[in-house]
């Protein structure tokens, strides 16, 4: 019975449903596959396409060495590119005093969107920023 | 001697690759085309021919069909095949090393050399001896400097040495 509670509060813990803004190109493939990966996880997501998605980065604070091709707005907080679901709600259940959000810098091969369904990810790390324009290591796959 | 890459010279191609698409060709194929370890790839010297194949063929491509004018691609091909002119060097700084990868080097050849900081402090370069001034790399950031290779023997942070032969290039 313990055991049971304990897997229903996990399940509960992990399947907080967020409402999630991203901004991305209409040409980005791999943008859409992300936001499906999201979708599939019980998340709301509303797709913007900026007329100057790089202007749109800038003002909503990515520092230009963390860009990837989507930026996605969840509770204020700035979440770069691909990041697995699992370091985004981890995140967003403690985040740090000063951070300003998470970023997986450009294209790796075997992040969530990028990678085919189901192999595991592998290649690249996800960076935490703060408010000072500090980067810091979150998580390595 | 050389100038770094920031001042490199703005050309309609040059100018499409940082912004295609809304997020730039570098996004997936490195600033300099060099990859950059990302899903693109290298496409350094790619041929228009390559191009056009990429755009009909894959499916990431394909999306950007319709964002791109026929001088576009143009435009990209001829600053893609400009690149094929310039051997590349990548210098990675990871806490506390060097690695060093590179295509093969004519002594006086103009080279293009991609310093990438993967590190979370700053990295000072003193550049002077490749004629340029000193510059601070910020966390995670890249340098591309054009540099005409002359054999020596250059001093990298953290005791890390640049070797030019008259053969190649390696770091220690």
């Amino acid at each position: 019975m313990r055991l049971l509670i304990l897997a229903l509060s996990f399940l509960v813990g992990t399947a907080a449903a967020e409402s999630i803004t991203v901004y991305k190109s209409p040409t980005c493939g791999c943008c859409a596959e992300w936001i499906k990966i999201m979708e599939s996880k019980g998340h709301d997501v509303k797709v913007k396409h900026p007329f100057n998605l790089q202007r749109t980065k800038a003002d909503l604070g990515i520092p230009k060495q963390l860009g990837s091709c989507h930026t996605a707005v969840i509770n204020g907080y700035l979440f770069e590119g691909h990041i697995p679901e699992q370091d985004v709600l981890s995140f967003l259940a403690n985040p740090p005093a000063g951070a300003k959000g998470l970023a997986v810098p450009g294209m790796p091969q075997m992040s969530p969107g990028m990678a085919p369904r189901g192999k595991r990810y592998s290649g690249f790390k996800v960076i935490g920023f703060d408010v000072n324009g500090k980067f810091s290591l979150v998580n390595q796959y | 001697m050389g100038s770094l890459t920031m001042a490199e010279a703005s050309s309609p191609g040059r100018d499409l690759y940082l912004t295609a698409g809304g997020y730039g060709c570098g996004v997936c194929h490195g600033p300099v085309a060099n990859g950059s370890g990302q899903a693109g790839g290298p496409i350094r010297g790619s041929t228009r021919e390559a191009f056009e194949k990429a755009l009909e063929e894959q499916p990431t491509m394909q999306l950007l069909v319709n964002a791109l004018s026929r001088d576009n691609i143009a435009d990209l091909s001829r600053y893609l095949e400009s690149l094929a002119q310039m051997p590349l060097v990548e210098l990675v700084y990871t806490d506390p090393g060097w690695s060093i990868e590179q295509a093969p080097v004519a002594k006086g050849q103009t080279v293009q050399m991609v310093v990438f900081n993967d590190s979370f402090g700053d990295l000072e370069l003193d550049l002077q001896a490749f004629g340029f001034a000193p510059t601070i790399i910020t966390p995670l950031d890249t340098v591309v400097l054009e540099w005409v290779a002359e054999a020596g023997t250059f001093f990298l942070p953290d005791n890390g040495l640049l070797v030019v032969s008259s053969e190649d290039i390696c770091v220690h």
